[in-house]
């Protein structure tokens, strides 16, 4: 009697612990979400977040304008963006597994470095 | 009248019984190891088609991975101004018409990709996408497509 009870008890742990291995979280590759990252601060460039006008060109001086892109972007691709320099932004904390590129921008007409990262929330 | 054999018997019967008690608990012991040799078989089996479906997967997504670059720097960009080896583009700002002449076959067949797909909605097999800007709006461009 005991022997089938061990056997039910080792058969039940068994298949946990291989659908557990089985199933484990699959995501992308890195480089395809610092080419994501990468897209994401083009683009930001490309709509004009770095020209405030004819002086040098600032990054997040229309906070709002900014804000609204990337509430865009978090939308279409379910991405978590943040920035994180001397004023932070961005629409929600990526989780533990986030990827970040650190650039240099002109903020408030000196050049100070832009962390920005992704990631799922 | 008892004969002089009853006594053999007895024992060969009560050896007998003990040899079939042997063979059954013997039986039991080995339920647990035939059932755990064949669990490690198939979890193995199953362990190692996913590693197989999991790298054909990433294999496909470096291949479109690769395109997309091509496609979001260079031939779907807008062009700003030179021909050849001296033209600029603005990569991420997808035109139109760059869209338009893209020859999916032969980008298909140079990555290594048995099928290839560039369009707004998804298409079939793995697919990855771009964060382009098209027509001033903020767009996912999506890559689809399958290994050879």
């Amino acid at each position: 009697m005991k022997t089938i009870e061990a056997t039910i008890s080792l058969l039940v742990f068994l298949s946990f612990s291989s659908f557990a291995l089985i199933h484990l979280p699959q995501g992308h590759s890195s480089i395809y979400e610092y080419e994501l990252a990468n897209d994401i601060w083009r683009v930001l460039y490309l709509r004009g977040h770095f020209h405030p006008g004819g002086e040098a060109p600032n990054f997040m001086q229309d906070e709002y304008a900014l804000l609204a892109d990337t509430n865009h972007i978090t939308e279409i691709t379910g991405l978590c963006i943040s920035f994180e320099t001397e004023l932070e932004g961005g629409t929600c904390m990526p989780g533990e597994r986030n990827t970040y590129l650190k650039k240099t921008a002109f903020i408030k007409g000196a050049p100070r470095t832009v962390e920005l990262r992704i990631g799922a929330p | 009248m008892a004969s002089p054999y009853d006594g053999f018997r007895k024992a060969d019967a009560q050896k007998g019984r003990r040899r079939g008690f042997a063979t059954f608990d013997l039986l039991f012991a080995a339920i647990p190891v035939v059932m755990i040799v064949s669990n490690l078989l198939l979890f193995s089996h199953i362990a190692d088609s996913e590693a197989s479906a999991k790298l054909e997967l990433l294999s496909t997504e470096r291949r479109l991975l690769s395109v997309s670059d091509y496609v979001v720097s260079y031939a779907a960009a807008e062009k700003n101004t030179g021909t050849g080896y001296s033209a600029s583009y603005k990569p991420n700002l997808i035109t139109n018409s760059g869209l338009a002449s893209l020859d999916e076959n032969s980008l298909a067949e140079s990555a290594g990709l048995s099928s290839l797909y560039v369009g707004w909605d998804e298409g079939e097999g793995t697919c990855i996408y771009r964060i382009v800007l098209h027509e001033d709006k903020i767009e996912k461009l999506h890559f689809c497509g399958e290994a050879k």
